[in-house]
């Protein structure tokens, strides 16, 4: 084997070598941040609906198999321990930028309550409300009963 | 800041600061991310040349920029999730920005140190820009200050952001829009200004 074939080989190793290094280690991050992903939003869903009614908080996570749940995470919607309907936090846009807003439908109704926004105890808050015409509150109510309907379905047709 | 970098400036700017939330605690998250993205690679570029893989620069410099952009999403999934979800594709952003690819990809210092220092410095300014913007934002346009937090953001209320009904535009994406034309333009007023009056002096000096 000559030198140049020598350098050749070295160079396609090393470039190998560190990609493989780079995938390994975004992959244990990968592994890492997924119990994360579904507490932590767990949680902040859980601040938003004790401002919305006392007893309600989040119960498992719904299987969901859409693109949306790289920017939402969809859940059991619990009145201390009786499964009420689903809760979902999503990455709403609005006039002041993208705010993860809360949405809630109870088991037998086909209606989807806007619950609130985290973390925007600002008086802006005051902006976005159950009863007002935003087109984009609009727009996720239809988007998550959809969503929710369709889990419904799955789950009746034993999916 | 000379001419070209009013462009790249202008263009980061408005990629960056625009799209995000306009609160204090998302604005610091994008520039610690840019910042880290900035001194990593600016360091793996050197990696590379030692490594002899010259040939091959672009690719490595380009993958580990990628690399490090997801593993800082990864990272926020860890300790905050829902700023992860609110930023969503803002995160991605610093990674293709023309700061970005105009001072890693096109680094000529000797050592490692100077490389990481030069790109740092001209990072340095606009990452203090956007934090004094992201502030102005949060305070005029929501009355708020927040932080990052475990699991969220922490959010003080300073005041009724109603009672002073104009300055709540700056919470808006127009209003960010604005700011930030509005910003560039005095940057380059000002600059234009200085350098009459430097080549002003100049003439003097040579009569």
């Amino acid at each position: 084997m000559d030198e140049k074939t020598k350098t050749q080989l070295a160079s396609c190793g090393s470039f190998t070598g560190i990609l493989l290094l780079l995938f390994i280690i975004l992959s244990g991050l990968v592994f890492l941040s997924l119990s994360s992903w579904e507490n932590g939003l767990r949680k902040n869903t859980d601040y938003v609906l004790q401002g919305y009614s006392e007893n309600l908080h989040c119960g498992e996570m719904l299987p969901i198999k859409e693109g949306i749940v790289t920017s939402a995470a969809f859940y059991q919607l619990m009145d201390k321990d009786t499964v009420k309907g689903y809760a979902a936090i999503v990455r709403m846009t609005t006039y002041y930028g993208p705010v993860p807003a809360v949405f809630i439908q109870e088991q037998n109704s086909s209606e989807v309550i806007f619950a609130g926004v985290y973390g925007l105890r600002s008086s802006i808050n005051m902006e976005f409300s159950n009863d007002s015409n935003d087109l984009v509150i609009n727009y996720w109510k239809d988007k998550c009963s959809r969503i929710f309907d369709e889990y419904k379905k799955s789950l009746e047709d034993g999916e | 800041m000379n001419k070209s970098l009013y462009f790249i400036f202008t263009a980061a700017a408005f990629s960056m600061l625009v799209c995000a939330p306009g609160r204090f605690a998302y604005g610091f998250v994008l520039m610690l991310e840019f910042l880290l993205i900035i001194s990593g690679a600016s360091a793996f570029s050197y990696l590379v040349k030692t490594l002899k893989l010259e040939n091959l620069k672009s690719v490595l410099n380009l993958a580990f920029i990628m690399f490090l952009t997801i593993a800082f999403k990864l990272v926020l999934v860890l300790v905050s999730p829902v700023m992860a979800l609110t930023l969503s594709f803002v995160i991605y952003v610093p990674a293709i920005s023309a700061f970005m690819l105009s001072s890693v990809l096109t680094n000529e210092e000797k050592t490692v140190k100077d490389g990481v220092a030069k790109n740092l410095v001209t990072s340095l300014v606009f990452a203090l820009f956007t934090l004094v913007f992201f502030f102005v934002r949060d305070v005029a346009g929501f009355g708020t200050i927040t932080l990052p937090a475990k699991y969220g953001i922490t959010e003080k209320v300073l005041f009724d952001v109603h009672k002073s009904a104009f300055f709540s535009f700056f919470a808006s994406v127009p209003g960010a829009l604005m700011m930030v034309a509005v910003t560039v333009a005095v940057i380059i007023l000002l600059q234009n200004k200085f350098s009459i009056i430097e080549k002003a002096g100049t003439q003097n000096d040579s009569e």
